[in-house]
């Protein structure tokens, strides 16, 4: 073989080497390495989370009682606000009526005319 | 009865001093492997979350198979997984771009001297299939027995190490390629 032969199968196993040397570094890279840490304030948002997660399961697990207790409601008020509107119309009506008697009566004491 | 499976039944009961121990045992654990997953500290965070959430959801229906910690870790995994669909099919309709640049990632665990390799080993890792991603990630960066990874990824011994040397042979040969790009 000759020297250039020789130079260049020389390079040729450094070349190797330093290219076998870095991948061996490149898997080795995590040995020695600490585990990385969430931030302090992560426990505080899961119980948040849990928390509301809840919440909504509870209205998820009641929707159908809640509906009904609300529709009761609405039913109870619109119908307090009918018979309210009722007995008033009545009332007034029945102040007209005797507001209408009450004129017949003072007229027929008119005894200026 | 160890001491985690007794702290999963009282969390199973709702206690909460009880869920504060396993989090304060398990949460960089979890945390570390999310971050290996997705490489991005947000979402490594939120992985985390979730899976304490279904810690607390399901520790009722642990059957003690498994070791506490195999359980989380199997929790863990899926839930990284999943995530990182997730943000891969918003990516391909154009949300979240940034959620999937790990180009750049750098590990915060990592000594300064080896922090330019761990870069070269996670971009090598995002071109690993799945399973033997799962194996690569629980063996050299979690340090788990190689019968604990077979316990996580419910298969044999022989199926990781396995797994394990086709993982190594294909990063090898993504590794030779970066490492000429890098000379010339």
């Amino acid at each position: 073989m000759t020297s250039e032969g020789n130079k260049k199968s020389k390079s040729l196993n450094i070349y190797r080497m330093q290219k076998d040397q870095w991948i061996n570094n490149v898997f080795n890279s995590m040995q020695g390495s600490d585990r990385a840490k969430p931030n302090d304030e992560l426990f505080a948002s899961i119980l948040n989370a849990i928390d509301e997660k809840n919440n909504y399961s509870f209205y998820q697990q009641n929707k159908r009682w809640i509906m009904v207790a609300a529709s009761f409601l609405i039913i109870i008020n619109t119908s307090a606000l009918i018979f309210r509107t009722k007995v008033e119309n009545h009332s007034r009506f029945q102040a007209k009526n005797d507001l209408g008697k009450y004129q017949n009566v003072v007229t027929s004491y008119n005894i200026y005319e | 009865m160890d001491l985690d499976k007794g702290l999963l039944k009282l969390i199973a009961k709702k206690d909460q001093k009880a869920f504060e121990s396993l989090y304060k045992k398990f949460s960089s654990k979890v945390f570390n492997t999310a971050l290996s997953y997705t490489k991005n500290n947000n979402n490594a965070e939120e992985v985390t979350q979730d899976v304490f959430i279904k810690i607390y959801d399901n520790a009722h229906k642990f059957k003690g198979n498994s070791s506490v910690e195999t359980w989380i870790y199997r929790i863990t995994i899926n839930t990284s997984i999943n995530c990182i669909n997730k943000l891969k099919k918003h990516h391909s309709i154009g949300l979240f771009e940034n959620g999937l640049n790990t180009k750049d990632f750098k590990h915060p665990g990592i000594i300064l001297e080896k922090k330019e390799e761990a870069l070269a080993l996670f971009e090598a890792i995002e071109y690993l299939p799945e399973s033997q991603k799962t194996a690569f990630i629980l063996s050299f960066i979690e340090n788990l027995p190689r019968q604990q990874v077979a316990d996580v990824m419910e298969m044999s011994l022989k199926a990781v190490e396995s797994l394990l040397q086709r993982a190594k042979k294909k990063l090898r040969v993504y590794l030779e390629k970066k490492f000429d790009e890098r000379r010339k």
